[in-house]
């Protein structure tokens, strides 16, 4: 066996350090490499520990040298969320993946231990877009019920913070993770479980020498800790059978069963009567143009983009509806970029946004162009990781969200756009998407039917003002709220006590049990945590 | 183009044209690591002669014993406002720019239908 010590690679820093979008940055002191073990043994117990070794040495220098230690992966998040002054450690290399078989799984698992491949252990450094491609091939069929956007995250990175899609029938990611290997400290591990929802055989986590925890308040605490809780280094994640999604953009192409009708043409839609009663109802059926195909319910995946500085009196709606259809057989899976080879440049966005800063009145004309640099409308169809796959880098976006209770949605979106008309216009838009109610304790999606507004565009001055504005306004509309983690929000420490009350306290009971050493807490509670009452 | 050249506002109008430039290549999944880092390495390129960015950016993807990856995923080189305005005052003589560059994953064995020991069912 090769000399470990390898694994481990310390990267003294002296520059500045930036998130994946660019949209912050800050000093930071090393970086600690954690490298797969390089004679590439398969993934299981023995090269989990060989990772742990490692990941414990690097929390072990930074404890000594009192520095502050936080796990990373791909630093996607557009919050300060990754961020840290101290010690990074990378484990973006560390990306084992396999599925789980019957005979692992405990006695009392509540799910459907006969499903082939449906349960996988995930290595914490895994990309969004690797577990798409291993668990989506012909050799396992399977799929994500849901995810971001996105695919760049890493599984851990992406759950810690919060990432969600607008699957009607799904929670978050995080809502899919059933089982967590946390590092919490150089000489303490956990393996932890639901009580309400045991998962393994106490042979993996035997094997990995690590505390059995199943406790319902811990699991639900830990697996959404924001990084507070160590280092996460394996998660067993629900995956369901592979399918493929079919796009409709505006109601475009979508066939029609009635007598005399045909295939609709495109056709701008707006913030009309029809449209506010769908979203806030879901009732796709009263729509004229946005009804189901024949003998389909209501879309997998819906997302309608408002845009407040469009259309006339009223503003204009970017629909993406997407039903599942059954797997095709002939159907083949490329995951690859369109070849393109002329385009918006990598920092036309932050021009762009410095310019509307100065010149106001161009916001609804550049936010055109922004907006068509961040949506592909285009209908498709494809499996779950082709639809929501690459995304070209693009730096300095402006993402931020507030989430409601669905019955709330349409006061919310009022509100919103009652605040660019006030205060801007903003080269933003409004994206409405919607997530099933969570069980982890700091969820933003708590809410049966939660409404998710994500506020999508140009990274400028007004962008961030609008920002500001936007939890003060929320409260002083009595409407309950919440924002994501990991995109630009208005956090402070009475708001999340307010708004998360008992389960913060639950949360935070989870951190002095798991890491009772102050020290070790400290350790891993980065500026972003403590200025949201996070610490202690 | 004398009558351009003798004007602050054509100069102007020179830069802003031809600043802020990009030009990207990478492979079809990209799925880099490092990326955080967006380490870069200013170049000077001269006229008739040439910097070795790629090799000095290649090896910044090895692993410490060199065996894990050693490729590249991606590789964009930027130019923006202030290198152009070097390269008109230096009359092309110094063309900077900023190479960003992102490392290849290691490539993890298949998963294994193995036991929670690692041994082969």
């Amino acid at each position: 066996m090769p000399n470990d010590d390898a694994m481990l690679k310390i990267i003294p820093q002296s520059g500045s350090w930036k998130n994946w979008h660019q949209t912050h940055e800050g000093p930071l002191q090393e970086i600690a490499e954690i490298w797969y073990p390089t004679d590439m043994p398969p993934y299981g117990g023995p090269t989990i520990n060989r990772c742990t070794v490692q990941i414990q040495r690097a929390i072990k220098m930074a404890k000594d040298r009192g520095m502050e230690a936080r796990a990373v992966g791909r630093n996607w998040s557009l919050s300060r969320a990754p961020m840290t002054g101290g010690m990074a450690i990378d484990t973006a290399r560390l990306a084992g993946m396999k599925p789980l078989a019957e005979n692992q799984l405990d006695p009392a698992y509540p799910g459907d231990r006969h499903e082939a491949n449906a349960l996988w252990l995930v290595q914490c450094g895994t990309y969004i877009s690797e577990l798409n491609r291993m668990i989506e091939s012909d050799q396992y069929k399977r799929c994500l019920p849901t995810s971001g956007a996105a695919n760049g995250q890493t599984i851990v990175g992406a759950t810690q913070t919060g990432t969600h899609g607008s699957a009607l029938s799904s929670g978050a990611l995080h809502d899919h993770i059933i089982a967590l290997h946390l590092i919490a400290d150089e000489n303490k591990q956990y393996w932890i479980e639901r009580a309400s929802e045991p998962v393994l055989k106490l042979s993996l986590p035997n094997t990995l020498n690590a505390e059995l925890i199943r406790d319902d308040d811990i699991f639900n605490a830990v697996v959404m800790g924001m990084g507070a809780f160590g280092l996460i280094q394996n998660v067993v994640i629900r995956t369901r059978p592979r399918f493929l999604l079919k796009s409709y953009t505006n109601g475009e192409d979508i066939p029609k069963a009635g007598p005399g009708e045909t295939q609709q043409q495109p056709q701008p839609l707006f913030l009309d009567a029809d449209m506010r009663n769908l979203i806030a109802t879901l009732d796709f059926n009263a729509h004229p143009v946005l009804r189901p195909p024949p003998g389909m319910g209501q879309p997998y995946f819906f997302q309608p983009i408002i845009d407040p500085n469009s259309g006339g009196t009223l503003p204009e709606v970017l629909v993406t509806q997407m039903y599942e259809l059954p797997w095709d057989s002939g159907h083949q899976i490329s995951y690859g970029l369109d070849q393109q080879s002329f385009g918006p440049g990598y920092d036309v966005i932050s021009v762009i946004g410095r310019l509307l800063d100065i010149f106001q009145f161009g916001v609804p004309f550049f936010a055109q162009i922004a907006r068509g640099a961040l949506f592909d409308p285009a209908s498709k169809t494809g499996t779950w990781g082709q639809m929501f796959g690459y995304k070209t880098p693009r730096t300095k976006v402006a993402s931020g969200t507030v989430a409601v209770p669905l019955d709330r949605a349409l006061e919310t979106i009022d509100l919103l756009i009652g605040l660019n008309r006030q205060h801007g216009p903003v080269p933003l838009v409004f994206g409405c998407r919607y997530v099933k109610k969570s069980d982890a304790l700091l969820a933003f999606n708590k809410w049966d039917t939660g409404f998710v507004v994500s506020i999508d565009g140009v990274w400028n001055q007004s962008s961030l003002d609008f920002f500001d504005l936007i939890p003060d306004a929320m409260e002083s509309a009595h409407i309950p709220y919440s924002q994501h983690w990991g995109k630009t929000n208005g956090y402070t420490p009475s708001r999340v006590a307010n708004i998360y009350g008992n389960a913060l306290n639950k949360w935070k009971a989870a951190r002095q049990r798991l890491q009772p050493d102050r020290q070790i807490r400290d350790m891993f509670t980065n500026a972003y945590l403590r200025e949201r009452g996070l610490d202690g | 183009m004398r009558i351009f050249a003798k004007t602050p506002l054509s100069l102007l109008i020179v830069i802003s044209l031809s600043g802020c430039s990009s030009h990207l290549i990478r492979v079809s999944n990209y799925d880099g690591v490092g990326d955080y880092k967006n380490e870069s390495t200013s170049i000077g390129g001269k006229s008739g002669a040439s910097t070795d960015g790629a090799g000095y950016i290649a090896k910044k993807c090895d692993s410490a014993d060199g065996k894990a990856s050693g490729k590249l995923s991606e590789v964009e080189l930027r130019r923006d406002f202030d290198d152009t305005l070097i390269s008109i005052l230096t009359l092309g003589i110094v063309t900077p720019a900023t190479i960003y560059y992102k490392c290849t994953k290691p490539v993890i064995p298949p998963p294994c239908n193995c036991d929670d020991n690692g041994e082969q069912l």
